[in-house]
Order: C-alpha cells, then sequence, then structure tokens
C-alpha cells in the first residue's frame, strides 16, 4: 500500500502479486480490490514494475470485478497509475474483447 | 529391465508421434532403465526435445533410472544438450523444481512447467533474451505467449506428466522459437468432451483446434476461464509475424501471420504440443521511459 484517505486508496500491483501469469495472482489481487471496491473506496492501482500480463490474470483480477460490479463502476472507482503504455493498451484490448463477447 | 531408445530418424511430427506411441511407459512398464541412445542423432529441433522429455518424464516418474548412451561426448548436439541441462534433467542431484542458467546466450535451460514457478519463469524468459539481444525492445509477447501456454497445461490437459517447455532464439533467422508439450487429454478431446456433456453434435479434430483458437470460446475448465488465451497468442504471433504449430491428437493447426489452416494426421499425439516462432525483427520499441501517470478505462 501506498498511501491512504478515506476515499481513495493507492495500492502497488507489485506488492500485491509476484508475476501477473496465472489464475491465483490474478484471484490475489481481485480480493485486494474487491475489498476497496466493495467498501465504497475508489483504487489507483500502480503498475511500477510490474510484468505484462496473461488473459488467465486479467479475467481472474479486472474480468470477475467487471462481472461482479459491472463495467460502468469499476470505470468510475479503478484508476491505473505509473503504467506503460503497452500494457495500458493490453487492458483496453482485454475489456474490448470482453465487453463484446458479455453484455457487463 | 534395461530399454534401450533410439531416437527417430525423421524430423516429422507424424514420425514422432508413432514413435511415441510405440515407446511409451505403459508399453514397457517392466522398464527399469531406461537408456536414451543419442549417438545416431543429427539433429533435435526444439519441438523434439520437448516431446522427448515428456516420454522420458513418464519413466521417470514410476521410478526408472535414466541414463544417456553417448560416444561422441564432443559433438555439437550433445554439447547443446548439455547446454541446456538436458543430459542432467533426470540425474538424482538435479532439482527440477529450479530454473536452471543455460551455460549458452541463445537459449534458456530446459524447464519442467511448474504452476507455482509460471510467472517467474516467463519473467526470467523475457528478461534473459532482452538482457542478451533485444535491449531496447519490447519483449512482454514472450511472458503473455509462455504464460498462456503453461495455463493451458495447467487448466485443461490433466496431463499425465508436467509439461515442458525450451526457448531458443537463432540469431542468423532472428527468431525465438517456443516449444511446449504435454502428454494431457488433448486440445480436440476436451472439446468434444465438452460438447459431448452440453448435447452439443461432436466436431472433427481439425475443426476443434481453429475453435480453440476463436476469441471467446471455452470450455471451461476452470470457472474463470473466456476463452481469451490461445486467441491471445494467435494475436501475438500475427503481431510478430512469426506462426504457431498446434499438434494434439489427430490434428494440426497451423497459423502463418494471420492465415489459420488445420489438416488431420494419420497417427494419433498422445496430448499437445505448441511450436511458436516469433519474428523478433518485428518487435516493439521498448515503452519504458514512457510512464502513464493515470489511465482510466
Amino acid at each position: 500500500m501506498l498511501s491512504d484517505n478515506n476515499n481513495i486508496k493507492t495500492l502497488s500491483l507489485h506488492d500485491i502479486v509476484e508475476g501477473c501469469a496465472t489464475n491465483s495472482e490474478g484471484f490475489r489481487l481481485f480480493n485486494v480490490l474487491d475489498v476497496e471496491i466493495a467498501a465504497g473506496r475508489k483504487v489507483k492501482l500502480s503498475f511500477e514494475n510490474s510484468h505484462p500480463m496473461s488473459s488467465s490474470f486479467l479475467n481472474s483480477s479486472i474480468g470477475n470485478l467487471i462481472e461482479k460490479y459491472g463495467i460502468d463502476m469499476i470505470k468510475e472507482n479503478l484508476i491505473f497509475i505509473n503504467i506503460l503504455p503497452s500494457r495500458a493498451l493490453a487492458i483496453k484490448d482485454y475489456i474490448t474483447s470482453l465487453t463484446s463477447q458479455h453484455s457487463l | 529391465m534395461k530399454f534401450t531408445l533410439k531416437i527417430p530418424s525423421s524430423e516429422k511430427v507424424i514420425d514422432w508421434a508413432k514413435y511415441i506411441n510405440s515407446n511409451r511407459y505403459a508399453a514397457n512398464s517392466s522398464c527399469k532403465e531406461l537408456c536414451i541412445d543419442l549417438d545416431s542423432i543429427t539433429f533435435l529441433r526444439p519441438y523434439h526435445i520437448v516431446i522427448l522429455s515428456c516420454l522420458i518424464e513418464e519413466y521417470f516418474l514410476k521410478g526408472t533410472n535414466i541414463s544417456f548412451k553417448i560416444t561422441s561426448p564432443s559433438s555439437k548436439i550433445v554439447k547443446y544438450l548439455k547446454n541446456i541441462k538436458f543430459l542432467d534433467y533426470w540425474s538424482a542431484t538435479f532439482d527440477q523444481k529450479l530454473i536452471h542458467q543455460s551455460s549458452i546466450t541463445t537459449a534458456l535451460s530446459l524447464w519442467k512447467v511448474h504452476k507455482e514457478m509460471v510467472s517467474f519463469y516467463a519473467k526470467e524468459a523475457q528478461d534473459y533474451y532482452t538482457r542478451n539481444f533485444f535491449q531496447n525492445y519490447n519483449l512482454d509477447g514472450l511472458y503473455v505467449a509462455l504464460s498462456e501456454l503453461f495455463n493451458n497445461i495447467n487448466d485443461h490437459s490433466l496431463s499425465t506428466v508436467d509439461g515442458y517447455v525450451l526457448t531458443q532464439f537463432y540469431p542468423q533467422s532472428k527468431t525465438i522459437i517456443i516449444a511446449v508439450c504435454d502428454f494431457g487429454v488433448g486440445v480436440p478431446i476436451a472439446i468434444n468432451k465438452f460438447f459431448e456433456k452440453n448435447s452439443k453434435p461432436q466436431l472433427p479434430s481439425k475443426d476443434t483446434l481453429s475453435l480453440a483458437f476463436r476469441d471467446g470460446f471455452s470450455i471451461f475448465s476452470s470457472p474463470h476461464n473466456r476463452g481469451i488465451g490461445l486467441h491471445t497468442i494467435s494475436r501475438i504471433v500475427t503481431a510478430l509475424r512469426g506462426s504457431v504449430t498446434l499438434i494434439s491428437n489427430d490434428a494440426v493447426l497451423v497459423q502463418k501471420n494471420s492465415d489459420i489452416s488445420t489438416s488431420t494426421m494419420s497417427t494419433f499425439f498422445p496430448g499437445t504440443c505448441f511450436v511458436i516462432r516469433l519474428d523478433t525483427r518485428f518487435l516493439s520499441v521498448s515503452d519504458d521511459e514512457q510512464i502513464i501517470e493515470e489511465f482510466r478505462l
């Protein structure tokens, strides 16, 4: 955790998971983000020193959050910071693929 | 009982599939010592090595001692096999769980896929090739492709042996080859079992492979699967103008750039073997210095 206030929490992906390859790593991130969003807090997730992300990781983390809260709530409450353009694009492509398959 | 295994003289996958079928542990279950005869080999591609490794692993898991017959230890191939740790992999003192340092700069050592270390291996591979050859380029695609292949084994394959992976860079053609093999249920059988369970008509094996590559198709082996993994590999290969060859059960899929073709094999491959070729001339430049401070969906 980088910093904290009542409404916004800043978390570091690197502190939560060692890598971004597997479902279990994705679930670890999901569990952390779920607690914050369920409590009504926005999350700033720092990607500093993070790894690239596999589809399994994205499914189990961001995909699960979108499934649970809906895309609008996640757009509103999850902010990615210190992220490389290529990783931001990978997340964007994932969301596009996900939302084109399902109405979430 | 000692059993000596000769390496096929053919490079063809179909001949290797036949070779695997006639030499599996089940056909030689009285074997207490397996000797791999390396004397006649003149070539071994990464996919041959991972297929052979899965075969050896079957014997090893049953307590069989593994040895190698080598009369020319200074031959190029034997040296290569030593450098990638193939010759050490099944010795009593070798720790298979670790990712061992290769003795050459163009290949990572052979690795048995361990679920708990998937991220570590993928990152190690990305860093290894970045450090040795591509310092200003983005190798995220290698990390992601390896992760997808490992997750495929762990989530879907039900493999009797852990999968094996070998990555190799060929400086002359500027390509990175990834070869991954398991002796699991295979893609066609897994998909058709899923269809049977869901009262859907069976598909010819070759059609199941193209279906597996389609965005959003999943057999939901794990509840969180969304059918994006193999499609992601396909996209990486398209971006890097490479190729994928997928051999599974009696079917073969080949993707070159973005063109996919499938065919049927006259013999059965007991699992799944992926060979991915990435053309590094099409790697994008690293964006490490262009960090976005804030990104919203």
